[in-house]
C-alpha cells in the first residue's frame, strides 16, 4: 500500500520490522515519503513504531523486508544493507543525549569529528549553530550545569551543525515544560526556515504535529503502518492558538479515534 | 571577604572554616593518641617483648635514612604492580567475555567462581611452588587472587554503560576509539575506581603474604625477620611503612585522578 | 546494531543428535573441557611443577579417604564458628554504636581504618609475640582481624538509615519494641546479611593462615606441611576440600537464610555485598 509517490527526498517503502526475541511485528508495511527541505510528522500513539521508524533512517535498525531510499541513495533492501556510507543523519533524541563529561563544545566537536567535517570549520560551525540556537554563551559550559531547555538546544546544535541529509527528530519537546516547549517550537520553525534542512519530527501530540508540519503521516496503533496522510495548508508563520489549526486538530482527532483505539496486535508469520 | 568573592572562588573556601564539632573530633582523637602512647609506656614498663615508644621512634629514623629499605619497599612494589597488571589483563578478558553473550558468561563464570572461592593464602602457595618460589608465582599469586574482583566490577561497569549514549554515538557515526574513550570509560569510571581501590587494597596484602614465604626482600620478608627476631618495633615500623605506600597510592594518585575525572559533576 | 548472524562455526553440533548435542553445546561442559585440557597441557611440560588434574583427584580422594582429614577439619572449623560468630556479634555492636553515637564514631573510626589497612600476618605476629603460640592466640590475633570488616559493612547500613520511616514511625506512635521489630532490625537485615557472611568468608580463609603460621594443629598446619616437603598436588587437593565446604555453606545455608530473611527485596537487591578478602 504505497500511499504517495515515490520520487521524494525520503522513501520508505512497505517496511517490515520485528525487534529480536519477539514474535510481535513492530512495523507492518509502512510507507511515507518526505520531500526535500520538507517539515514532515508522524503522529501516532506511544508504541506505533514510529521511534522504529526513525531508528531505521539512521542505520540503528535494519528492517526484514521493504525498501528505503535517501537522495536517491538506496539504504536498506529487502533485508540488506547497502554498501557503502549511509547518509548522514541529524538526530535529537527525546532525552538531550549529550556526554555530561564533556562541555556543550566538545559534544558537538565529537558530532562534526565523527561526520568527517575538517577540523578547520569547527569553531565556526560550533560559534554559528550554537548562536542560532541561542545558547552561545554556554558552549564550554558542561551540560550537567544547563536547565533543560538549553541541554535541548544545544541537542539540536548538535544534530544540525553536522550539515545532515535530513534531520530526525523524536519527540524532542516531550519532556519540557509546556511554556518551554511552544517557545521552542517556534524557534524550531525560524530555524528550519534558515537552513532548510529536511525534518521528519515525530509526536504524538496531535496540535504540535499541526503547528509544525507542512505533512503529517499519521500512524496506526499497533503494528506501524502509515493510514493517512494529510498536507497542512496554512501559511506560515502560524500561530498556535490560529482557529484553521484548531479547527484541523478537530477533524484530525475525531478520525484516529476509529483506529487509535484498543488494537489487537498481529503475531508475525511463519 | 565580600559575599561576592566568596561565590566566586566557591566551595574551596569553606574548608577554611572550622566547624565546633571539627574542633571536638579532633581533640578526642589527639586524647586519644595520648592515652594509647601513655598505656603503651606503661606496658612496656611491665612486659618484657614489647618495645618502647623512644626506641620504636629511634628505629623508625634509622630505618627512614637506611638506603636498603627503598630497595625493600621498591621489590614489594614491583611485584605488586607486575602481578596486579596480570591480574586486570585477566579480569578485563573475563569481564568483556562475560559481558558478550549469555555463552559466554556461563563459560567463563565458573573460573571465576572458583578463583573467588580460592583463599589467598592457597593461591600463594600453590602458586610459590609450581614456579619453585621464584617471583613469578608472587606474580602469580597476586593475579589469581585479584583476577575474580577485577572481573566482576568491570562486569558490572559494562552493564551500567547508558544503552541511551550508546545508540547516540552509534547515530552520529562515532570511532570505536571515540566511543570508547568519550563515552564507555567516562561512564564506567565510578566502578573502575571503586574497582582499584578495592583491588589495590587486596593486592597489597597478597603480596606481603607471597613474600612471607619465599622473598629475600621486602615487607613481606621484613615481617619475617621482625617474627623471628621477636622484635616489637620491627613489626610496627614495617607496618608504618606499608600503609604510607598505600596512603601514597590513595592521596597521590587516585584522589587527585578522580579529582580530574569527575570535574564535571556538580 | 541488531543484525543476528548465524554462527556457522558451530554448525556441526546441529547435526548430532540430540541429547547429545546439547551436553556438546553447554558452556558449562565446554568451560570445564577446555579448562581441564588446557591444565593436563601445561602440567609437567610446560610448567614443571604443576600437577597433572589427574594427580591433585588423587590427592583430593586420598584428603577425605583419611581419618585426619576430619580431626583436623573438624578441629579448624570449630575456630572458625567461634570467630564468625563472635567477629560478628561484636562488629554489629560496634556498628550501630558508631552510627549513632558522634564521639564513638570518631575514636574507632581510626581504629578501623588502621584494622582495614594492615595486612593480616602482622596481626597474627603480633598476637602471637604477646600471647604465645595456642589456642587463645588464634581466636584474639583474628577476632582483631576479621571485626573491622563486619564493623564496616554494618556500620554503611545503620549510618544509610532511611529516616522518613522513622518520621513515619513517630506520626504513628509506634511503641519502641515496635520501631526496633519492624523498622530497625529489616532495614539493618541487608547489612547484618552480608555481614555474617563476610565474617565467615573471611574466618575461613584466615583461621587457615593462622594455623599455618602458628604451627596450630588443623588443615593450615596440614597445608604448611605439604609446602615444606613440596607436595603441590596435596595441597591442592587439600585447598579443594574446604573450597567445597565454604560454597556449599554459602550457596545453602546462607542463601536459604537471606531468601527467609530478605523475601521483600525485589530481586535486583538480592546476592549483593561480595567484597575481596585476602
Amino acid at each position: 500500500m504505497t500511499v504517495v509517490p515515490s520520487d521524494h527526498f525520503i522513501n520508505i517503502e512497505d517496511v517490515f520490522f520485528s525487534y529480536p526475541q519477539s514474535n510481535l511485528l513492530a512495523l507492518d508495511g509502512a510507507s511515507l515519503s518526505v520531500k526535500r527541505s520538507e517539515f514532515a510528522c508522524i503522529l501516532g500513539p506511544s508504541g506505533c513504531g514510529k521511534s522504529t521508524l526513525l531508528n531505521i533512517l539512521s542505520g540503528l535498525f535494519v528492517p526484514s523486508k521493504g525498501r528505503v531510499t535517501i537522495d536517491g541513495d538506496v539504504v536498506f533492501n529487502d533485508g540488506q544493507m547497502a554498501s557503502g556510507k549511509l547518509p548522514r543523519i541529524g538526530y535529537v533524541f527525546q532525552d538531550d543525549r549529550l556526554l555530561p563529561w564533556r562541555s556543550v563544545r566538545q559534544n558537538i566537536e565529537l558530532a562534526l569529528k565523527s561526520a568527517a567535517i575538517p577540523k578547520s570549520e569547527w569553531d565556526g560551525l560550533v560559534e554559528h549553530f550554537l548562536g542560532l540556537c541561542g545558547i552561545g554563551q554556554y558552549a564550554d559550559t558542561w551540560p550537567g550545569n544547563l536547565s533543560g531547555g538549553q541541554r535541548k538546544r544545544a541537542a539540536i546544535a548538535r544534530a544540525m551543525a553536522i550539515d545532515p541529509t535530513s534531520l530526525l527528530m523524536d519527540e524532542p519537546f516531550s519532556t519540557l515544560d509546556e511554556v518551554n516547549a511552544r517557545f521552542l517550537r517556534r524557534e524550531l520553525l525560524e530555524l528550519w526556515q534558515k537552513t532548510k534542512q529536511t525534518i521528519l519530527f515525530v509526536t504524538h501530540s496531535v496540535r504540535e504535529a499541526v503547528y509544525l508540519a507542512d505533512t503529517i503521516y499519521i500512524m496506526t496503533k499497533g503494528p506501524g503502518k502509515v493510514m493517512e496522510r494529510l498536507t497542512i495548508d496554512v501559511a506560515r508563520p502560524r500561530q498556535y492558538e490560529d482557529p484553521r489549526l484548531t479547527e484541523i486538530e478537530g477533524s484530525i482527532i475525531s478520525s484516529v479515534l476509529n483506529y487509535w483505539g484498543y488494537y489487537e496486535p498481529t503475531a508475525v508469520q511463519g | 571577604m565580600s559575599a561576592q568573592n566568596a561565590v566566586l572562588t566557591g566551595p574551596r573556601d569553606r574548608s577554611f572554616k572550622i566547624s565546633g564539632m571539627q574542633v571536638k573530633r579532633a581533640l578526642l582523637i589527639a586524647g586519644l593518641v595520648a592515652v594509647t602512647l601513655l598505656a603503651w609506656q606503661l606496658l612496656w614498663d611491665k612486659t618484657d617483648w614489647l618495645s618502647s615508644p623512644a626506641e620504636t621512634w629511634v628505629f623508625f629514623v634509622e630505618t627512614v635514612c637506611n638506603p636498603a629499605t627503598y630497595s625493600n619497599l621498591a621489590a614489594t612494589a614491583s611485584r605488586l604492580f607486575i602481578g596486579l597488571f596480570i591480574g586486570y589483563i585477566a579480569g578485563l578478558t573475563a569481564a568483556f567475555l562475560m559481558h558478550k553473550s549469555k555463552w559466554w558468561d556461563r563459560f567463563t563464570r565458573p573460573y571465576v567462581f572458583i578463583a573467588l572461592s580460592t583463599p589467598a593464602l592457597a593461591f600463594c602457595l600453590i602458586s610459590l611452588m609450581v614456579f619453585s618460589l621464584s617471583d613469578l608465582g608472587v606474580y602469580m599469586a597476586i593475579a589469581g587472587t585479584v583476577f575474580p574482583f577485577v572481573s566482576i566490577s568491570l562486569l558490572a561497569g559494562l552493564n551500567s554503560i547508558d544503552a541511551h549514549l550508546t545508540e547516540m554515538t552509534e547515530v552520529f557515526r562515532f570511532s570505536w576509539f571515540d566511543r570508547l574513550w568519550h563515552q564507555a570509560i567516562p561512564d564506567m569510571a565510578p566502578h573502575l575506581f571503586s574497582a582499584f581501590r578495592n583491588v589495590h587494597a587486596l593486592a597489597w596484602k597478597v603480596v606481603v603474604l607471597a613474600e612471607l614465604f619465599s622473598a629475600q626482600n621486602g615487607i613481606g620478608y621484613q615481617y619475617k625477620r621482625a617474627y623471628a627476631f621477636f622484635s616489637t618495633k620491627r613489626l610496627i615500623v614495617w607496618s608504618i611503612f606499608f600503609m604510607l605506600m598505600v596512603m601514597i597510592v590513595e592521596y597521590g594518585i587516585l584522589r587527585p585522578l578522580e579529582r580530574v575525572v569527575f570535574r564535571w559533576r556538580k | 546494531m541488531l543484525i543476528s548472524k548465524k554462527q556457522s562455526l558451530f554448525s556441526w553440533v546441529e547435526r548430532l543428535p540430540r541429547p547429545l548435542a546439547k551436553v556438546v553445546s553447554n558452556p558449562f561442559v565446554v568451560s570445564a573441557v577446555v579448562g581441564v585440557g588446557i591444565w593436563w597441557l601445561l602440567a609437567g611440560n610446560v610448567i614443571e611443577f604443576l600437577p597433572t588434574p589427574y594427580q591433585v583427584a588423587g590427592a583430593f580422594v586420598g584428603a577425605i579417604t583419611s581419618s585426619e582429614f576430619y580431626i583436623d577439619m573438624a578441629i579448624t572449623l570449630r575456630r572458625v564458628l567461634i570467630i564468625a560468630v563472635g567477629a560478628w556479634l561484636l562488629a554489629t555492636i560496634l556498628g550501630i554504636a558508631m552510627a549513632s553515637s558522634w564521639p564513638i564514631e570518631t575514636a574507632i573510626n581510626p581504629l578501623v581504618f588502621i584494622g582495614l589497612a594492615i595486612p593480616a600476618p602482622l596481626g597474627i605476629y603480633f598476637a602471637i609475640l604477646i600471647f604465645g603460640l595456642g589456642e587463645l592466640t588464634s581466636i584474639i590475633a583474628l577476632f582483631v582481624i576479621v571485626t573491622p570488616y563486619v564493623a564496616v559493612i554494618i556500620y554503611g547500613g545503620a549510618k544509610a538509615r532511611d529516616k522518613r520511616l522513622v518520621e513515619m514511625a513517630a506520626v504513628f506512635r509506634f511503641s519502641r519494641w515496635q520501631q526496633l521489630r519492624d523498622i530497625t532490625l529489616p532495614e539493618l537485615a541487608p547489612s547484618l546479611m552480608s555481614g555474617a557472611r563476610f565474617a565467615f568468608a573471611m574466618g575461613w580463609k584466615l583461621v587457615v593462615l593462622v594455623e599455618l603460621l602458628s604451627s596450630n594443629v588443623g588443615i593450615g598446619e596440614r597445608l604448611q606441611y605439604f609446602f615444606v616437603f613440596n607436595q603441590p598436588a596435596r595441597v591442592i587437593g587439600w585447598t579443594l576440600t574446604f573450597t567445597v565446604i565454604m560454597v556449599f555453606v554459602e550457596r545453602y545455608v546462607f542463601a536459604t537464610l537471606e531468601k527467609k530473611l530478605l523475601a521483600w527485596r525485589p530481586i535486583e537487591d538480592a546476592g549483593k555485598g561480595m567484597a575481596p578478602v585476602a
